[in-house]
């Protein structure tokens, strides 16, 4: 009577959470009423995840700190924009500076005759001059990114030097000093506040959004016609800003989170073992997350190590490293900084596991090991699978192609050579030992790798953790997945090596 | 990423759908925000904030296949982006516990919930934050499709994260009997 096949993970949770479709439910409880085995995974499953849900509410707030907002109040539709400002005259404006808080004062009092949109003006002074003499200028060795349409650039967030060897950075100087905007530091409230107090017409509009002041204001006044700048409402420091030339042209300044060398010209990575970088700014999320994908993999971290890469609605890609050590976090930095669009979520180690070492019993057992790196592997070459379908893949650039598909081969032949090495270790013990597989004619693909690797994964684990009975019947199972998985990986190298 | 069409929302028909998700979900993600280390005040901040944005999107005419989905991975990013950019420490699932009021009169029954929550509490610190992440929003209701679009994970990949966190509190709940 041949092994009865297990329900796969997939299968087990889906009846779990009661999302099978009727046939895959027949098979499902069929399978349970003959299989002890699946039957008390199940109910493992069960009980731990009851056990849980009962005392998870024990740990959580019952209730938020205050009333929940009336739902009329939150979703109301947008106002209008408001209409423009009368406001004084640029020369006026220089001669009332010295006595700014009594014309505050009587603005305050002649603001509801004269000024219908005072607060937003109002604000946006006050805030610029607040914000000006908390911090008038960056820290020396501060580094700002600069994202156009085009391109994206570091630079030091305070110039010395006027002029630059970058064609990109010289013409955004050339533009800013144009517009009158101040080049040598840009993300500043001087900066700003300058430009602004020159314009003789122009709206304000001012918001807070998270705990942040938004000043925006438009002008029809000289080339820069709208510019924004975000300040931190409890540092009062700028943030970001973003400025608007006409023809709809726009360069977004924000400072740049990590201590990477001041450079005054784009960098030129050095060519990798697995890709050619190429120098210009990308320009699709899927190209970004490529080379992202790429330059994690260029660490050649631990098969396993958690780092996700997470691509926002708006296209923006963070990177959180779990469990890096500070060398490894600041060389991921590095391979990320030329990169736009790319935030490295710095990780508070206090609060994950980052820097702990896994359990003993998931670290002494090399087979339980080479099981989790098989696993890994196998979920990495899915990810890199699904995140990049052929239609995606075709829409990236040749360099990115072609070292995707090299790190997937790399990948592949490794699991081939993990998959060897814990038949060995089993062999060694006496465990496992290699059946003809009856998987020949199953056709190879991310999934079906996947599904193997997954079931090698819990049988060893299940089997080396509970006594590691050489007699226990579930080796029998145990060989059957791993043959499966051999020949799966064996064949699916051999794909990627076709497709070269 | 969370699928989008381009079916437009009346303003009345958006403000009926996320006045009903707002209310049937705000506390799920104000948890489900908690667990990811952001204290009350913050969490709530940002709950409030996703459902807005979720009002706004549709009204720009972005109709969205999945709001409820869609919220959690709003919320989930402003709240990874709070984070970031925090500079204080913030209570989360491991310490949350131990501000709690105690409820119990029964000093015993006290004692034994509070070695409950502490041996818990030593599993889900074992557990990655992507594992909790997983079981959280699994807490929450989210299929594992739709924990992944919140997360940008292959649903293969959560039930992966969901079964070992599971195994993790097994082991937990193994050890308490």
């Amino acid at each position: 009577m041949p092994e009865l096949e297990h329900l796969s993970d997939d299968l087990l949770n889906g009846w779990f959470d009661g999302k099978l479709d009727p046939a895959e439910e027949r098979e499902v409880r069929s399978h349970l009423e003959a299989c002890p085995e699946c039957e008390r995974r199940l109910e493992h499953l069960d009980a731990a995840w009851q056990h849980y849900q009962r005392v998870r509410p024990t740990l959580l707030p019952a209730a938020p700190p205050q009333p929940w907002a009336d739902p009329a109040s939150l979703f109301r539709p947008p106002a209008a924009a408001p209409s423009r400002v009368w406001t004084l005259p640029a020369r006026a404006t220089r001669i009332f500076r010295p006595f700014v808080g009594a014309a505050i004062a009587a603005a305050l009092l002649c603001g509801v005759l004269f000024w219908p949109h005072r607060d937003a003006m109002l604000r946006a002074d006050t805030l610029l001059e607040s914000a000006r003499a908390v911090r008038p200028s960056r820290l020396p060795h501060a580094q700002l990114r600069l994202r156009t349409p085009r391109a994206f650039r570091l630079r030091p967030a305070v110039l010395s030097s006027r002029t630059t060897t970058d064609p990109e950075l010289e013409t955004l100087r050339l533009r800013f000093e144009s517009a009158g905007y101040d080049w040598s530091d840009p993300l500043s409230a001087g900066a700003y506040a300058e430009w602004r107090g020159r314009l003789a017409t122009k709206s304000d509009e001012v918001q807070v959004q998270d705990g942040r002041y938004v000043i925006h204001t438009a002008t029809p006044q000289g080339p820069l016609h709208e510019a924004e700048l975000t300040i931190d409402a409890r540092t009062l420091l700028p943030e970001r800003a973003r400025l608007t030339f006409r023809a709809e042209d726009w360069v977004e300044i924000t400072q740049a989170p990590d201590a990477v060398e001041p450079l005054a010209e784009p960098r030129h990575p050095a060519r990798t073992e697995t890709a050619e970088v190429m120098p210009q700014p990308v320009v699709s999320a899927a190209e970004r997350e490529a080379r992202v994908r790429l330059a994690i993999d260029a660490l050649h971290v631990a098969i396993g190590e958690p780092i996700d890469v997470m691509v926002q609605p708006d296209g923006s890609i963070t990177v959180v490293p779990y469990r890096l050590d500070p060398e490894g976090e600041q060389q991921l930095r590095s391979r990320l900084a030329n990169i736009a669009g790319v935030t490295v979520r710095p990780v508070d180690r206090g609060q994950t596991s980052a820097g702990q070492r896994p359990t003993a019993d998931e670290t002494l057992d090399p087979a339980i090991a080479a099981a989790n790196a098989i696993v890994s592997r196998a979920q990495l070459l899915r990810q890199f699978a699904e995140r990049f379908p052929r239609e995606v893949e075709a829409s990236l650039s040749p360099a990115s192609r072609r070292a995707l598909h090299e790190v997937c081969l790399r990948h592949a032949h490794e699991l081939e050579s993990d998959v060897a090495a814990l038949g060995q270790i089993l062999a060694r013990d006496r465990q496992a030992l290699s059946s003809d597989p009856d998987s020949a004619a199953e056709p190879v693909s991310v999934a079906s790798l996947t599904e193997a690797a997954t079931a090698v994964n819990r049988l060893i684990t299940t089997l080396r953790s509970n006594g590691n009975d050489a007699n226990d019947p579930r080796w029998q199972a145990a060989s059957s997945s791993l043959s499966r998985l051999r020949v799966l990986s064996n064949r699916y190298a051999r794909v990627l090596e076709a497709a070269r | 990423m969370v699928p989008v069409s381009d079916s437009r929302q009346s303003t009345t028909s958006a403000k009926e759908l996320v006045t009903a998700l707002y209310i049937a979900t705000r506390e799920g993600v104000f948890r489900y925000l908690i667990t990811l280390g952001l204290d009350q005040a913050k969490a709530q901040e940002i709950s409030q904030d996703a459902f807005v944005r979720l009002y706004s999107s549709l009204l720009d005419g972005a109709g969205i296949d999945d709001p409820k989905c869609w919220v959690y991975r709003v919320a989930h990013n402003l709240a990874l982006n709070s984070i970031r950019r925090s500079v204080r420490e913030v209570p989360c699932l491991d310490t949350l516990a131990e501000s709690l009021p105690a409820n119990s009169s029964n000093p015993e029954k006290e004692l034994l919930e509070e070695e409950c929550a502490s041996r818990l509490q030593v599993a889900i610190r074992k557990l990655s934050t992507q594992q909790r992440a997983c079981l959280e929003l699994r807490c929450e209701g989210l299929e594992y499709r739709q924990i992944g679009e919140v997360l940008g994970l292959a649903p293969s990949t959560v039930a992966e994260f969901v079964r070992r966190g599971i195994r993790q509190l097994r082991k937990w709940i193994q050890c308490q009997s």
